[in-house]
Formats: C-alpha cells, structure tokens, sequence
C-alpha cells in the first residue's frame, strides 16, 4: 500500500469501493467544510445539514470526478451549491423570498458588546467565531461566498471569478464592497451600542 | 474629506495580487491621501476582525459511510453502472416516442378529436363495431335472462314436488304411529278388561265358595240342634 495517499488515489480507490479510502478523504476535508458551513450558514444545524449534504453528494457523483480539477475545488463547488440550497430551504421555511445578493438580517444585534473589534483574547473560541458568524450574516450570500473563498480559503481572484462564473472584476468589486459593508456594520455597531 | 480615487484604488490594493510598479503607486497615494488612508485602515479593521475566526472541531457524524457502502454494493454509481441509471429515463423516452407516433388529432363536424394508435375512419368503424357489439351483448343478456327464468321456475315446481312429497310421507309416517299407539292402547284395554273378568269370576267363585260353606253350616248346625 502507498504511504503517499492524495487525493486523486483515494477517490479512485473509493471508487473501488475502498471504505477506508472513503474515511480518509471524508476526514481529510470534513473540518473544512464544517467551518464552511458554520460562516456560511451561521448556525451549527446547517453546518451539519451541509457537511452530510455534500458528502452524500460526493460519493453520489464520485464517478463524475474525472481529475480535470482539484478534488477539494470540486469539492467546494458541491459545498457551494448546497449552501445555496441551504439558504433557499430556510428562505422559504421561514417564508420569505431567498436572492443571493440579500443578506440574512437573521440578527440585527450584533454581539460587539465590548466595543472593540480587536482580537480579543480573553474571549472564547465559541464567542469569537459566534461575532464573527454574526458580521458575516450582514453580507449578502454572493458578499459573503467571496469573502470566504478569499479570506478563509485564500483563492485567487481568478479562481473566485471561475467558481462563480463572473468575471475577476466583479469579483474583485464584490470583495471590496463586502469589506466596506461590515466596515459600516461595525462602526455602526460602535455608534449604537 | 473624500477621494474620487478611493474605491477604485482600494479595490485593486485590497485584491492584492498587484504588480510591483502598480502597488508602490497606489501606496505613493495613500501616504499623501488621507480619506484614503483612513478608509483602508478601517477595511483592514474588518479582515483584521474576520480572521479572529478559529477552526472548530466537526461533531460526531458517520461519515456517510453507511451510504457510501449502500452506493458501492449495489453499484448504482459505479462506471458501469450508466445502464441503470438511464435505463429508466430511456424508456419513458422510448414510451413517450410511441404515445407521439401513435397519437393523431382528426376533425369531424367542428369538433377535434385525439385519438390513440387509429385514425378517423378507424374511430368510426370502431365506434359502429363498439355499438353492433353492444346490441349483441344485450340481446345475449337478454336470452340469458329467460334461460335462467325458465331454470328458476323449473327448480321452483321442483322444490315444491319435494316439499309436498315430504310432508305426505311426514304425514303417512304420523298416521302410522297413531295407528300403533291406538293398537297398543286397544290390546292394553283387552287384556285390563280379561284381567278384570278373570279376577272378578275368581271373587264370584270365591264368593259362591264362602255361601257354601256357609249354607253348610248352618245346614249342620241345624241338625245338630
């Protein structure tokens, strides 16, 4: 058996009904896609939701996997579509109408009450990520889809643009208007609290 | 104070990515700018905030590991599988092609009719064969109805012979056992009445007996004296 296990060798092996290749690859990138889900979605149900969504979704499609792109790009583009779903689902739960260039407004409060948006460090992890899960929600799904793939997962603006099928200006342009908008968020934030 | 160049340079500053001669202009600019200045430390505020997200650990989850051996065994994903995954779509192609060539819309005083696998014509020769067949179904019903009328008249009488039959022989078999109880009865009554005169000659001749001896008692007690 290799010692070097990417990840074209276990997809193909997992083809081959390997259950422990399977295992692998779902534990090489399940934390990743969790803490997707958890920006993404702002919530840990739908993080969990998600992360069996695409996994269930993966080896469904496993044998469309042709190695043309990376496994954890393909991968991602699954995630993408899935929380799109996700957020469609819960639109329409929650009875509203669900368009990507909307932001959630699930919660208007945001949870700044220390008034400083330094890093904090007598915070826990659990508080830090639940401020940071709370500016994101201000952000439009399509805002916040390039502020993850940028800041969180440090993708070019090129493969943004691909992922998204826009152009790397708009991309670019997306960007920039998302960070403006939680700089408004959280000086506002600082003003009303 | 503000800068028609602010969003513009700050969308190319904060994407990165900038080429050299590029990025040391737009910093040539920021150091001068002010608004600038301020508006991108206020944006690096925010990445700053962003990145205090910290990695959090997956709760239990099966891996869907139960689904993927399900998938793997029945082999409904595998390469080779394409058979059974288009199987179904090919055949509700194939059904609707058939339904398409065997459908025609015709058109008879104003009306439209669509019709399956037959054209007009055939709709009326089907039609008068469906009416011709109707008649003879019903004239069938018919001759059948009478079969079983005279079927259930003949069981009727048949069942009333029965009846009438058995109540006579009911009846023959009553008299025949009142007869013998009278018979029994008649020679009980012989035999009480031959049993009476037999006991009742028996008390004469007793009787007779005892007025003998008597009459001869007296007879010699008489001589006696």
């Amino acid at each position: 058996m290799s010692f070097i296990e990417d990840d074209e060798s276990l997809v193909e092996a997992a083809l081959n009904g390997s259950v422990y290749a399977w295992d692998k690859l779902v534990r090489r990138y399940e934390k990743k896609i969790y803490n997707y889900g958890l920006r993404m979605t702002g919530n840990t149900s739908d993080a969990m939701d998600l992360i069996q969504e695409v996994f269930i979704g993966v080896y469904r499609n496993l044998h469309r996997f042709r190695g043309d792109a990376k496994f954890s790009s393909w991968l991602f583009r699954i995630a993408h579509n899935k929380v799109i779903d996700i957020g469609r689902r819960n639109a329409i739960l929650k009875g509203r109408s669900f368009s990507l260039d909307d932001p959630n407004h699930i919660e208007s409060q945001l949870p700044f009450a220390d008034k400083s948006v330094e890093p904090d460090l007598h915070l826990s992890k659990d508080e830090q990520n639940q401020r940071v899960q709370a500016l994101l929600k201000q952000l439009s799904m399509e805002q916040r889809l390039v502020v993850e793939l940028k800041i969180f997962q440090s993708l070019t603006f090129e493969e943004i643009a691909e992922m998204q099928e826009i152009s790397v200006n708009t991309a670019k342009t997306r960007f920039y208007a998302a960070l403006r908008k939680l700089r408004v968020v959280m000086e506002s934030s600082h003003v009303l609290s | 104070m503000s800068c028609p160049k602010t969003q513009y340079l700050l969308t190319e500053y904060v994407a990165g990515d900038l080429p050299r001669v590029v990025r040391d202009e737009i910093e040539g600019h920021l150091a001068e700018c002010e608004s600038c200045a301020a508006e991108l430390e206020k944006i690096q505020q925010a990445q700053v905030f962003l990145s205090q997200w910290q990695e959090e650990d997956v709760p239990h989850w099966d891996r869907a590991i139960a689904g993927f051996r399900h998938d793997r065994a029945t082999g409904q994903n595998s390469n080779g599988g394409w058979i059974s995954r288009w199987l179904p779509s090919m055949l509700s192609f194939t059904m609707l092609v058939v339904l398409v060539l065997n459908t025609s819309v015709t058109r008879s005083d104003g009306d439209y009719r669509i019709s399956f696998n037959s054209s007009g014509a055939d709709v009326l020769q089907a039609q008068q064969n469906l009416e011709s067949a109707a008649l003879a179904q019903d004239q069938a019903v018919q001759i059948l109805l009478e079969t079983l009328q005279q079927r259930q008249d003949v069981n009727n009488i048949r069942v009333m012979q029965t009846l009438v039959d058995y109540t006579e022989q009911l009846s023959a078999e009553n008299f025949e056992r009142i007869y013998a109880y009278f018979e029994q009865q008649r020679r009980l009554d012989l035999e009480n009445v031959q049993n009476s005169y037999q006991q009742l000659v028996a008390s004469d001749f007793e009787t007779m007996r005892s007025m003998q001896q008597l009459a001869n008692f007296v007879r010699d007690q008489g001589e006696a004296r």
